[in-house]
């Protein structure tokens, strides 16, 4: 028996008030995220891929249309998946450690301080521990969330652009490490919102490219490379650039209408 | 107004002038020395105001000041008296601040019954509480209780207030997600509210310490037998201004001790702000 997707977006849409005024974000988006599937999102700024994060997450309520999860429509606050938001949202009363524990504290795990400190490790933070948020450049304020969230191993991950203040070489460090993490269990979902084509076709088993706001889905890409993946090889094979080329040609005519308006 | 104010706003100017001070000061004299020699100028200027220019019936002198200091040091009465204050002081501020920053949390955490109840607070808020001391001391005497009674009331509002502005200033994004991590009712409001909200509880009581202070010499000079309100309103009846000066110079170095744990307490608290 097939089984049905993990996530699947239902002709769902978004409209904020303000002051007044509707301000329409998302518009009749459809699509299924399959189990263990990274799906990529890319969209000009604006166009509604934070808020269709949110709402996967249950922080807001849809306008119309739904989000199902494992089939059910989700209501309110949804448990199951880790969530890397776009702002850090540390803990700034914490220090990195803390705030790093804070998933496992609340799951009552067990050998905490050592798993914290191999996520440490992981994002290249030792020696920052002690360290309050503010204390810490941009960068590594979302280093501190991307082992937040990954800590807390959930079935599926939702990240919002995490790698969007790193530099070239860290970055390419970062997607190998969570490629890593991600095939060690071939389970487990992502959903990545992201700026950067090259880490979209670098990262994603599919690639969806939205319109302007409202945002609705323009083109869907797959990339025809196995996993696991090298990250830093596969920019140099043919596959990477055909996509590539495709994914810029539809997200091209986007960002030109937007600066038309 | 000044009791909601934001608890950052509070701080940061004074730090950023102490900087600017720090690099315009010139090389030579330390700033401690500096003061230090002010000091002991206006205190000359004092005590020989008191022998050449001014009867020290009315202004007292520093030397004369000391000498009364010495003699209740050795009667014992000092430390009587300033034990007295110090006892109103801190069981009216333990009893308040617990009871305004419960209030707080629980009002904060149920916006029906906040609305139900605020405007009757806010009347009671409005209150100068200072006038409710000759009631209290009809209810309570004029022992220690309605001392304790006055200050834990002043106390009181003014946690309740910071308390619940700090519970509604807890940013819901964290709140989301720590839920999204599984966490009960209970472990958002152990992890989020109650560290959130803490820079605003610490923020209240470093406001209310020399209020209560001024609840407890007040409720003093109205109608007492003991503590420091009492001994200044005592000697200004005898007429007697060295004690009444005495009695003000403890008050003062009571005060100053007292704001020096709470600055100590809250800078290291804060740290992460
Ligand atoms: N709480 C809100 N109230 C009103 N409008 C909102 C709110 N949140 C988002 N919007 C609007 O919805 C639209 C989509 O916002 P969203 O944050 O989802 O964009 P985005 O695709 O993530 O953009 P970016 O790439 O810049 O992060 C924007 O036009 C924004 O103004
Ligand atoms: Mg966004």
């Amino acid at each position: 028996m097939p089984a049905g997707p993990l996530i699947r977006f239902d002709r769902l849409s978004k409209t904020f008030q303000r002051e007044g005024t509707e301000v329409p974000a998302l518009r009749e988006v459809s699509l299924d995220v399959q189990e263990g599937e990274i799906l990529v999102l890319v969209g000009p700024s604006g166009c509604g891929k934070s808020t269709l994060l949110n709402l996967t997450a249950g922080f807001l309520a849809s306008s119309a249309g739904a989000v199902f999860y494992r089939g059910e429509p989700i209501q309110g606050i949804n448990t199951r998946v880790g969530y890397m938001t776009q702002e850090d949202n540390l803990l700034p009363w914490r220090r990195v450690a803390g705030n790093i524990q804070l998933p496992l504290e609340i799951q009552a795990a067990a050998d905490q301080a050592r798993r914290v400190a191999d996520y440490i490790k992981l994002v290249n933070l030792e020696g920052f521990e002690q360290h309050y948020p503010k204390e810490l450049s941009g960068g590594m304020r979302k280093r501190v969330a991307l082992a937040r969230a990954l800590i807390s191993d959930p079935e599926t991950l939702l990240m919002d652009e995490p790698f969007g203040s790193l530099d070239a070489q860290l970055k390419l460090v970062m997607q190998n490490e969570l490629l890593k993490v991600l095939d060690l269990s071939i389970r487990k979902t992502l959903v990545f919102v992201t700026h950067d084509l090259g880490e979209a076709v670098a990262l994603g088993d599919r690639v969806v490219v939205f319109t302007g706001r409202p945002g609705r889905i323009k083109a869907i890409e797959k990339v025809p490379l196995p996993r696991p993946r090298d990250v830093f090889k596969v920019r140099f094979s043919r596959e990477y650039e055909e996509v590539y080329n495709r994914l810029w040609r539809a997200l091209e005519e986007e960002v030109y209408k937007g600066e038309a308006l | 107004m000044k009791v909601l104010a934001r608890p950052r706003e509070l701080d940061e100017p004074v730090a950023e002038v102490r900087g600017q001070v720090a690099e315009a000061r010139p090389s030579g004299i330390s700033l401690l020395s500096q003061r230090t020699l002010l000091g002991l100028a206006l205190l000359l200027a004092w005590e020989g105001s008191g022998r050449f220019l001014v009867d020290p019936f009315w202004t007292s002198s520093p030397t004369r000041i000391l000498g009364k200091l010495a003699e209740w040091t050795a009667n014992g009465s000092l430390f009587f008296h300033l034990f007295i204050t110090v006892r109103e002081m801190l069981l009216g501020f333990v009893v308040g601040a617990v009871a305004g920053v419960c209030a707080g949390f629980l009002l904060g955490r149920n916006e029906r019954l906040a609305l139900l109840v605020e405007p009757y607070l806010m009347a009671l808020f409005a209150l100068p509480k200072v006038a409710l001391a000759p009631l209290l001391i009809l209810w309570l005497g004029i022992g220690i209780e309605s001392k304790i009674a006055l200050v834990a009331i002043i106390v009181f509002f003014l946690l309740f207030y910071n308390t619940l502005a700090g519970v509604r200033d807890v940013n819901p994004n964290l709140v989301n997600i720590v839920r999204l991590m599984g966490a009960s009712e209970r472990q958002i409001i152990a992890k989020i509210v109650i560290p959130s909200a803490g820079a605003w509880i610490l923020t209240g009581v470093r406001i209310s310490i020399p209020y209560s202070l001024i609840g407890a010499v007040i409720g003093e000079i109205i109608a007492s037998n003991k503590g420091l309100g009492y001994l200044t309103e005592f000697y200004a009846g005898m007429f007697d201004t060295d004690g009444v000066y005495a009695a003000l110079v403890l008050l003062m170095l009571l005060a100053v001790v007292l704001n020096v744990i709470c600055g100590r307490v809250e800078q290291r608290a804060l740290r992460w702000r």
